[in-house]
């Protein structure tokens, strides 16, 4: 793999990023489809529905879910989600460097921002905002998709939920390689990677801060030279 | 569910999204160097996170199975191989457990 890295900074040509935003689009219909099951019956079917349309957050709305299912009352479901959002904050500011344009169009194509839209505009040849755009209205259609025919058609409707869970590590694996710049960025890399393993598995009450606290710690080894 | 705690859920999400990205300044450029080494830390980050299930156990053989499939093309740089050996991974995986 070392031998690799003569190639700096490459980006995916249109095509890759038209794949990637339809094979993961599939995966987070299957998500959506599982999210419709698990929250269906509890939530009525339309609400599980505008629950995927306005807050458009798988992890939030799972949290939300697990937290009702358990008893768990809106100051605890409102911490949690204001606890998983913060990421979103650092993912935006990463983001911003590569969207040159007005208030009005970020502040619009913040809505469309999750971890999978970033990633592609991240690695995308072109400005961010028409990748943001496009791999987000797929995205965004296939979770409610999803999560309507989860709602309608109930637990039968859930056999490639494995299949799906492959596509994610799948993506972001070929998202790290591209952004990897240099040898210090692939040491970098690895490290995250481990080190974001080994403490997933150590604490996982806040495995969804890990990954980016992790990374900001190893950015910032060697940041001032 | 009501429907006032989803709207203050939708609400918070989105504010989250558009503080990084629209609302907050800009962020110096010493700062956006940093932010700049992100993102493949972050993103090998994201699949060690899908590794691991949160009752601490690992995935399953076949999504490890699709990942190492993914890793051992990783040097291509291209989706379409990654794509293709995390297929692989997947289908060799399954057939084997």
């Amino acid at each position: 793999m070392l031998g690799d890295l003569s190639v700096k900074c490459v980006r995916w040509a249109e095509r890759d990023i038209v794949l990637a935003a339809f094979s993961t689009g599939l995966a987070i219909a299957v998500y959506g489809v599982v999210f419709g099951v698990v929250a269906g019956p509890g939530w009525g079917s339309w609400r599980a529905i505008a629950a995927s349309a306005l807050v458009y957050s798988g992890s939030v709305q799972f949290a939300a879910a697990q937290l009702l299912a358990q008893g768990g009352g809106a100051g605890a479901i409102i911490s949690a989600a204001a606890i998983l959002n913060t990421r979103n904050v650092v993912l935006g500011a990463v983001l911003r460097s590569r969207v040159r344009t007005g208030l009005v169009r970020r502040a619009g194509i913040a809505f469309l921002t999750d971890d999978e839209s970033f990633g592609l505009a991240m690695a995308s040849s072109r400005t961010a905002v028409p990748v943001v755009l496009g791999a987000g209205v797929i995205f965004f259609v296939t979770w409610v998709g999803g999560t309507a025919i989860g709602a309608f058609a109930g637990s039968g409707s859930v056999l490639f939920a494995d299949a799906a869970t492959a596509m994610f590590p799948v993506l972001f694996v070929g998202l790290a390689a591209i952004s990897v710049e240099d040898r210090a960025g692939l040491v970098r890399t690895v490290a995250a990677g481990l080190g974001t393993l080994a403490l997933v598995y150590a604490l996982p009450a806040v495995r969804d801060f890990v990954p980016v606290a992790v990374a900001i710690a190893v950015s910032l080894v060697g940041a001032r030279r | 569910m009501s429907w006032w705690l989803l709207l203050v859920l939708a609400g918070l999400t989105y504010l989250s999204r558009a503080a990084g990205l629209a609302l907050l300044p800009a962020p110096p450029e010493r700062l956006e160097r940093l932010l700049a080494r992100i993102p493949a830390p972050l993103f090998a980050g994201f699949v060690a996170l899908s590794l691991v299930d949160p009752d601490r156990s690992a995935a399953s053989v076949p999504v490890l199975g699709a990942t190492a499939g993914a890793l051992l093309v990783a040097p291509s740089r291209s989706f379409p191989i990654v794509l293709a050996g995390g297929i692989a991974g997947y289908a060799v995986a399954a057939a084997l457990t």
